[in-house]
């Protein structure tokens, strides 16, 4: 099995087979831009990832070689929360830095199916939660004024509740 | 039951003949189940959009009324009910009819839990308002027959209740104690470290939010600034279902939401609008949706909506790239010019209408039919403007060849000789026909079969149920050559026998299921013998 280097920002190595390395888009295209060969001894710097990240990631991406490509196809709807599966639960059981971290991670590979899973897991912490609960889970400041979340609150109150 | 019953002395609707309120089980009852395609095919109403998905899977609701104030102290679903999984959320209200029907606040006093859990466990919410009308939500497993209403409310003031079927619908009394509401576990909960914004750019703010619903996405519209410019970009709101909104939508709400819609391609808002009588902030606001969304637009429900002005359904026309549109249950009040603004080359694209238990008219009619060349599905039941079955057969054969669903159940069943019905026959496309409720009302002359069946090779689904004077011999057309033919219900027909049952299991090699309930000369021993020897095929009795 033929394999390529990946350095974490931190300077870590990561030997890993190139087949699990093009199930991310960008480093697909840039083998195949570069033409690297499989005894290059070349190492791939990865700038914004750090070790930690990038072995989660590779962990992932382990588990999921041999998931079929995804299809754009409008006809699924796909993108309910509620279809992560029991692995992918378990795997995504980290501090939401972690989380982030991964979605921009995933985003930056171009990992479709990581960062479709990251992102719904996301939106699984924000379901159901009113905006002061968001904020709260988030750590985000409100920078509305009273008159303005009042505005708002009314021009979104409709959708808001059931 | 029996001592429920005695203690409410409930009498059915249709008992009591001066119900003014009969009005409201009329214009929001979908009486059709009947005839409706079986659950999840093609009519059943797919989800519009992927932010949200009713879970539940809603298709109809019945509303009743209480003929006083109830106030509710318990509350509990007949057990046959929650097996079956069918109700899946009971609304409550006040309602002033007097007032063009204005429900003060609905109250959801019932929801089951996750439909693709097996656990059953349901959500009840006591209401603490007196009300007077109940609306229950079905999914789309609602039983064909099973217009029987068993849930239960349990009230302390003994109203009687209208219902319109034999059934009992309600009954009261001190059953059951209410179940616990579960709450679901928190799936992760941040471990208590500070993050900033920073964490998360714009561009995967996108990323999740494309994952929301609409509820929560307007409620991220209202955590900041930051978030609510991205959660108020139209670009969420390209696939929207308005429907589990029902209850929260009308003119103002509409107004509102409009400068989100404008990018809108696929819009249902069936069941929105609550039945206003009047309705004209509403109609505005959504003429002026549809006007923006013309090019846009290309699945548009209003299934149920009330009342529609003539501007809304001239806009609704304009949308030159609508694919499907639904529009049951509407009175379209259009003069008789009226015609389709649009010239010949417009709604080429459309390809399923939807206009059953509308009041619309012949002359309507074929004036849209002649400019939808690419028709593939019209459903048109329970139109009880519709009479000139031969019209509409020309009109189709002329300019919708590409049919392939005709659905017209209890539509055209007045003077309409056999002879008419060969006329199908030069719908060569057909897959699907469902002529429930449609038996000429005249004696037959001719075999209208025979041209349907040698023409219509491609025809899967047969409905003919309550054709009443139809005989073994004059089915054998269909149970003999239709060998495309995978559903085929003849229930209702009191004169045939195992002959039709024998050759339809024999002669057709893709059939996989018969319906044959209420005939009376097949009988549950028969059935169970056919099942024996055909394995592969349903059999519905």
């Amino acid at each position: 099995m033929p394999q390529i280097k990946l350095q974490s920002s931190d300077g870590e190595v990561f030997p890993i087979d190139v087949e699990i390395a093009k199930m991310s888009t960008t480093l697909k295209t840039m083998l195949e831009d570069l033409g690297m060969e499989d005894d290059d001894d070349e190492i791939v710097p990865l700038p914004n990832v750090n070790a930690a990240i990038l072995r989660k990631v590779l962990e992932w991406c382990t588990a999921h070689r041999h998931d079929p490509p995804i299809v754009d196809d409008p006809n699924i709807l796909d993108t309910r929360t509620n279809n992560i599966t029991c692995w992918d639960a378990e795997f995504l059981k980290v501090d939401q830095g972690t989380l982030f971290e991964l979605i921009l991670a995933a985003n930056y590979l171009d990992i479709r199916g990581l960062l479709d899973v990251a992102c719904k897991s996301v939106a699984t912490l924000i379901s159901g939660k009113t905006p002061e609960d968001i904020r709260k889970t988030f750590n985000i400041k409100n920078d509305f004024t009273p008159e303005e979340e009042e505005e708002i609150r009314k021009e979104n109150e409709c959708c808001a509740e059931k | 039951m029996e001592y429920l019953q005695h203690r409410f002395k409930m009498s059915p609707i249709y008992m009591v003949p001066d119900v003014p309120e009969y009005i409201l089980w009329e214009s929001t009852i979908p009486r059709n189940e009947i005839i409706e395609w079986p659950p999840g095919k093609m009519y059943s109403q797919k989800p519009y959009r992927c932010q949200d998905v009713d879970h539940l899977s809603a298709e109809y609701f019945v509303t009743f009324q209480f003929l006083g104030p109830v106030e509710m102290t318990n509350f509990k679903m007949h057990p046959s009910w929650e097996e079956a999984n069918v109700v899946v959320r009971i609304w409550a209200a006040w309602m002033e009819y007097d007032k063009a029907r204005i429900a003060r606040k609905w109250h959801l006093i019932y929801m089951t839990s996750h439909s693709n859990e097996m656990d059953s466990s349901a959500n009840y919410n006591e209401c603490s308002e007196l009300i007077n009308t109940i609306r229950i939500e079905f999914d789309r497993n609602f039983p064909l027959n099973a217009l029987a209403l068993k849930a239960i409310l349990c009230h302390r003031t003994e109203f009687p209740i209208f219902y319109p079927m034999d059934n009992i619908l309600l009954y009261g009394g001190a059953v059951q104690t209410l179940m616990p509401i579960e709450t679901k576990s928190e799936v992760r909960k941040s471990n208590g470290k500070n993050f900033t914004e920073t964490y998360l750019p714009s561009e995967l703010l996108y990323d999740i939010f494309d994952r929301l619903d609409l509820r929560s996405l307007n409620r991220c519209a209202q955590v900041n600034k930051r978030w609510n410019s991205i959660a108020s970009d139209p670009y969420f709101y390209r696939n929207v279902d308005l429907k589990t909104y029902w209850n929260k939508i009308n003119g103002n709400t509409l107004e509102k939401l409009k400068k989100k819609l404008c990018k809108v391609r696929k819009l249902d808002m069936a069941w929105c609008n609550e039945y206003l009588i009047g309705g004209v902030e509403f109609n505005n606001s959504m003429a002026s949706i549809l006007e923006t969304v013309k090019d846009t637009l290309t699945h548009l429900s209003l299934n149920l909506t009330g009342w529609l002005t003539k501007p809304t359904i001239n806009r609704i026309f304009d949308c030159q790239f609508l694919e499907e549109l639904r529009l049951r249950n509407h009175d379209f009040h259009l003069d008789d010019n009226w015609s389709m603004s649009c010239c010949n080359d417009r709604m080429m694209r459309l390809k399923t209408l939807d206009i059953s238990l509308s009041s619309i008219g012949e002359n309507h009619l074929i004036k849209i039919l002649e400019n939808i060349p690419n028709l593939e599905h019209l459903a048109m039941n329970n139109c009880k403007h519709l009479q000139n079955l031969e019209l509409i057969l020309t009109t189709v054969r002329m300019h919708n060849l590409k049919l392939k669903t005709w659905s017209s159940a209890i539509t055209f069943f007045r003077q309409n000789s056999s002879e008419i019905y060969e006329g199908f026959g030069n719908l060569t496309n057909l897959e699907h026909l469902n002529l429930n409720f449609c038996e000429p009302s005249l004696p037959y002359e001719t075999n209208c079969f025979q041209s349907i069946t040698r023409n219509c090779q491609k025809l899967k689904r047969l409905e003919l149920g309550y054709w009443k004077r139809m005989t073994d011999e004059k089915l054998l057309p269909v149970t003999t050559q239709c060998k495309q033919l995978r559903h085929l219900n003849i229930s209702v027909m009191p004169k045939i026998s195992f002959v039709t049952l024998s050759m339809a299991c024999d002669n057709l090699p893709n059939l996989q299921e018969i319906c044959v309930s209420v005939c009376r000369h097949i009988s549950k021993e028969m059935i169970e013998l056919y099942r024996e020897v055909y394995p592969d095929i349903n059999f519905y009795q």
